[in-house]
Formats: structure tokens, C-alpha cells, sequence
């Protein structure tokens, strides 16, 4: 899978501005919802899945990266969003450092293998510490998109 | 390296795979122990400390995992790691 197969142009944000949880994942979800992504009816419902699923454990992965996701009906594809955040945001990470960059992932609930394919992307790309740097350096969003190009063509290892 | 003093195959049972809650528990556990596991898929080998890659696994239901223990506590790491597995971490 590719980013291109799953990540909304559109919604791609590189100046957030949220400093804890539940903004940054509020301001993900509505860059979805201006995207014409995600229905503005469902924001809530999606916000609080995934602020639900946080509570299990964070997916504050460490490096400064997290991967905030849920299931949700509302959906009938896989669909995400990248945001960085210049300031870092307090996201309860397994390494307690704070995150700048976000993939957010909203999956149908019948297609675990999707989500399982999209996060498997995700981490091979960030395993190059140039992509996961250059990433985190974006400063607008056309940057972030061409960053996603290069990894989707091979530029980036793994 | 030293020789791998414990390998095990463990087969990922639950529906969601090794996504990344499932994949927190495994370095959580991996971490307890004064050893090294790799954990293997085909021709990836990876480290079980290691979220990043655990999740560039992609593993999915059904697949089937090696795991490899090396150090002082090979034995139980490998054993407790298993344990999530059997247990398809909780889920289902």
C-alpha cells in the first residue's frame, strides 16, 4: 500500500496548532471534514472513537510520531491524514517525548487488513530517519505531499 | 552475534494482526527481559523492542512469526512473548 492509496491531499496539515490530545486529534479530523472526507455530522463520533481508543494506550510511538486511528462505520474506505506540528504536542508518547508528526487513520470496521497495510507503510517509511526528519521540517503542506510522493516512488530506504 | 538459544514459531491469531496496540504489548514485554528477540516474517528480521519495525511487519491473522531468543533470559522472554500470541493479545 501507498500513501497515495490512503492519505487525503486535502487534509493535509503542517501548522498545527493544538498543544494537547484531544486538539490535535480535533484539528485532524476536521482538515477530513474541509476535505469533504468525512461527513461534518460524524466529527464528534469520530473524535471521541478515537479519543477512546487512545485511552488503551497511547499511539504516541515514540521519535516524535504518532499514529492516532479508530474504526468507524462512517467510512467505506481507509482514509488519513498527515499533520505536523511545529511546536510538539503532549500525546502521552511510550517514550514521553512530544510528537510532531501525525498519521491519522479512520478505517472501516470490516477491513482490519487495510489499516494493518497502511500502518505497515507508515513505519517502513519512518524507519529512514532522513524521511521522518524532513517530515517534521515541513512548513506547509505542499512540502509534506511531496515528501509522501518521494517515499510512494522509492526515494526513501526500506 | 551468539547463537540463538531458543526459537519458537508463533502464528498471529487475532483479527487486527500486529497493529500497533498488539505491537506496544510485545515491545512492552520484550523490554522486561535481559535478552534479544528478533522476530522474523519471511526475509524480515526485526527487533522485538522495537515498535517501528514490529509494525513494518505488516503481520497479519494467519501468519505465521519466528521468534528467536539470545542472553541470560531468552527462555522466558520467548515464552512470554508466545504467551501474547496464544493469547491474541487480549482481543477477539
Amino acid at each position: 500500500m501507498k500513501f497515495t492509496d490512503f492519505i487525503c491531499r486535502d487534509a493535509i496539515r503542517a501548522n498545527m496548532v493544538a498543544l494537547d490530545k484531544e486538539g490535535a486529534i480535533r484539528e485532524m479530523v476536521q482538515a477530513l471534514v474541509e476535505a469533504k472526507r468525512v461527513n461534518a455530522a460524524d466529527f464528534e463520533s469520530i473524535v471521541k472513537a478515537i479519543l477512546k481508543r487512545e485511552e488503551l494506550g497511547s499511539t504516541g510511538i515514540g521519535r516524535g510520531v504518532a499514529v492516532p486511528h479508530t474504526k468507524h462505520p462512517s467510512v467505506d474506505r481507509l482514509v488519513g491524514t498527515v499533520s505536523v506540528s511545529p511546536s510538539g504536542v503532549d500525546f502521552a508518547s511510550l517514550d514521553g517525548e512530544t510528537v510532531n508528526l501525525f498519521f491519522l487513520l479512520i478505517s472501516p470496521p470490516d477491513r482490519p487488513g487495510d489499516h494493518l497495510r497502511a500502518l505497515e507503510n507508515i513505519s517502513r517509511q519512518l524507519r529512514d530517519d532522513t524521511f521522518c526528519h524532513l517530515l517534521k521540517q515541513a512548513k506547509v503542506p505542499q512540502d509534506i505531499t511531496l515528501l509522501l510522493d518521494e517515499a510512494d516512488n522509492h526515494q526513501f530506504g526500506s | 552475534m551468539p547463537e540463538p538459544t531458543l526459537k519458537q514459531n508463533v502464528t498471529v491469531a487475532n483479527r487486527a494482526g500486529l497493529h500497533a496496540r498488539a505491537a506496544v504489548m510485545v515491545v512492552t514485554e520484550a523490554r522486561k527481559f535481559d535478552a534479544r528477540v528478533v522476530i522474523t516474517k519471511g526475509l524480515h528480521e526485526v527487533d522485538a523492542t522495537d515498535i517501528l519495525q514490529l509494525m513494518s511487519l505488516g503481520a497479519a491473522q494467519g501468519e505465521c512469526l519466528l521468534l528467536e531468543g539470545f542472553g541470560n533470559e531468552a527462555q522466558a522472554a520467548v515464552d512470554a512473548l508466545e504467551q501474547l500470541f496464544l493469547r491474541k493479545f487480549d482481543e477477539d
